[in-house]
């Protein structure tokens, strides 16, 4: 019993800081993939035919964006885009750099997510602020962000799942966090309980993400 | 108020043309309750969205309150909307805000000031009979409760035109007729021009005061209210007018009456007025020493005008009928069509 206990509080210090990278980290990346996630989803919906501000080029490209991005597995995009991140950060490890890719892989993730909950919103809706005078910005700040909130809050729970489990990835090449002290302690330093808690501690952030994403999309939902 | 001069509306694809709408011309006076009635495909929806440019049309011209719509800019498209107010068939509410903030959506966009918002809100739900609603939010709603929530939202920038499209389509009748009633008063209190599309003839006896019947985009017949009901021209209006009025008689009775007798005949009246009032009947049995037999009977009425119809078999001889029937149709407000007898003399009137 005794013996137990120390091990589940032992490398505490060590799994703390390694929480604090992963949440950094994902929670950096959602907030920015999230903004971009937003423009690319609600951009890709509008510019539609027969939409608000409908444009085939611009639709083309953003469709083009969100689906080359989506289609290349995140550890190659990670390698691949290395040169970008020196250039945002100056480096290519560590946990700033490791958000880079995050984001980038993130914001075709969440354009595709946004995108199908801004095309649930009723038809009728739109129709109607229309017939009140409504501008195309008014209805996407008013009425179609609004009206697919409960939708976006799920979808973007999905995001930042997705997010976590990509974070153990870039823990992998030198990017920080709980994946990357399950690699090196976990994997190769043979310490099964290390790599066990973080496994451990994943699981209570997923459950985590996925139940208050669950409560804020009913508190919104008046359906 | 709102008058359509030559309106067309053509749907193009790569394969085909399809017109929906041609040759439409229209008046509507102000204060008037304008009901534009056709069978589903006639082109009613086209219409009534082609009045606020939801639909544009391909050509003709809109004009309300003296302004052509087709011919504006969108900026000053978006301000004429807020003029005219429109409610739907599925209300379209945001259901992410409550009632309060539904109403309170077009004065948002027409940058209204919070307060006078908050005190027009409080005004136009009193109006609808929803005050105490106020922060429910619309799934908690009864589908009239809702269409009274779309009334007051469109009512919002005080408009000098509502438009309703099948605003009562997915309501019972007893709330059609509570939203109804709703809309003849916002009429009379606001002298709101209204105009409303419908498949429902009840519809437009109950708050009309004209009509204009749609048949595969085109206006068939157009008039006033009880005229149309007393003198349908076209069969698609005659059709509309028998939904409500169902003066068929099952087939056995166009036998029964005539045939035994070989001198009787089958009569189908419609009174309007006072003459709705008179002691017709009895005096033609009186005068004329004829037997009468009442197979169906209705009394209505139509914008306070009370409207009858009677079929009536009439036996008796030959010449006596033929008199009594000649005596009906030579009176006034009275519209007498013979359905079956010995001198079969059809929509005289």
């Amino acid at each position: 019993m005794q013996n137990l206990l120390e091990i589940l509080v032992s490398d505490s210090e060590l799994l703390w800081g390694g929480l604090q990278e992963t949440i950094y980290m994902v929670g950096l990346s959602m907030v920015i993939s999230t903004f971009f996630g937003l423009l690319l989803g609600v951009g890709v919906v509008v510019t539609e035919k027969d939409n608000l501000l409908e444009n085939k080029y611009i639709n083309f490209v953003l469709s083009i964006i969100i689906n080359v991005v989506r289609s290349i597995p995140f550890i190659i995009l990670m390698v691949a885009i290395i040169p970008f991140t020196r250039l945002l950060v100056g480096t290519s490890i560590g946990t700033e750099a490791a958000i880079v890719p995050l984001t980038v892989a993130a914001i075709p993730f969440t354009g595709r997510i946004v995108e199908s909950a801004i095309k649930e919103v009723d038809q009728g809706i739109i129709e109607a602020a229309q017939a009140m005078g409504a501008t195309s910005w008014e209805i996407i700040i008013k009425v179609l962000i609004p009206e697919a909130l409960p939708s976006l809050i799920l979808g973007l729970t999905i995001t930042a799942i997705t997010l976590v489990s990509f974070s153990a990835i870039v823990g992998a090449v030198g990017g920080g966090g709980l994946g990357d002290i399950a690699i090196r302690y976990g994997y190769q330093r043979f310490q099964t309980d290390v790599m066990l808690k973080t496994v451990l501690l994943l699981i209570v952030m997923v459950q985590g993400l996925q139940g208050f994403g669950n409560w804020l999309a009913a508190k919104v939902d008046h359906k | 108020m709102i008058k359509i001069n030559n309106l067309q509306k053509v749907y193009r694809s790569a394969e085909q043309e399809v017109i929906a709408l041609q040759k439409i011309d229209l008046e509507i006076e102000t204060g008037e309750i304008f009901g534009i009635i056709g069978p589903s495909g006639a082109g009613k929806s086209t219409l009534i969205r082609c009045l606020n440019l939801l639909e544009k049309p391909s050509s003709g011209d809109i004009i309300i309150a003296g302004q052509d719509l087709t011919e504006l800019t969108t900026k000053e498209l978006r301000e004429a909307r807020k003029e005219i107010g429109m409610i739907f068939q599925n209300f379209n509410l945001l259901k992410s805000r409550t009632v309060a903030q539904n109403v309170a959506f077009p004065l948002e966009l027409a940058g209204e000031k919070k307060d006078k918002i908050k005190s027009k809100i409080y005004k136009l739900l009193k109006l609808v009979g929803l005050a105490d609603k106020a922060d429910s939010y619309p799934s908690q709603l009864s589908g009239g409760q809702q269409q009274r929530v779309g009334i007051a939202r469109a009512l919002a920038n005080d408009p000098q035109v509502l438009l309703c499209d099948e605003a009562t389509s997915s309501l019972d009748p007893e709330t059609t007729n509570s939203i109804l009633e709703l809309l003849k008063d916002i009429n009379q209190k606001l002298g709101i021009t209204i105009v409303l599309i419908t498949h429902e003839m009840e519809v437009i006896k109950e708050i009309c005061t004209k009509v204009a019947v749609l048949e595969a985009g085109q206006i068939a017949e157009q008039g006033a209210v009880i005229d149309l009901f007393l003198n349908p021209q076209q069969e698609v209006t005659k059709r509309f007018v028998q939904g409500v009025i169902n003066a068929d008689l099952p087939e056995e009775f166009l036998f029964s009456t005539d045939n035994a007798t070989g001198n009787g005949s089958l009569v189908k009246i419609s009174f309007i007025g006072q003459s709705a009032k008179q002691s017709l009947i009895s005096d033609l049995i009186h005068k004329y020493q004829i037997k009468v037999n009442i197979l169906y009977g209705n009394i209505d009425k139509i914008q306070g005008v009370s409207f009858g119809t009677l079929v009536i078999g009439i036996e008796g001889n030959k010449q006596q009928v033929k008199e009594a029937i000649k005596e009906l149709v030579d009176l006034d407000e009275v519209k007498v069509e013979v359905i079956q007898g010995a001198e079969p003399v059809r929509d005289i009137g």
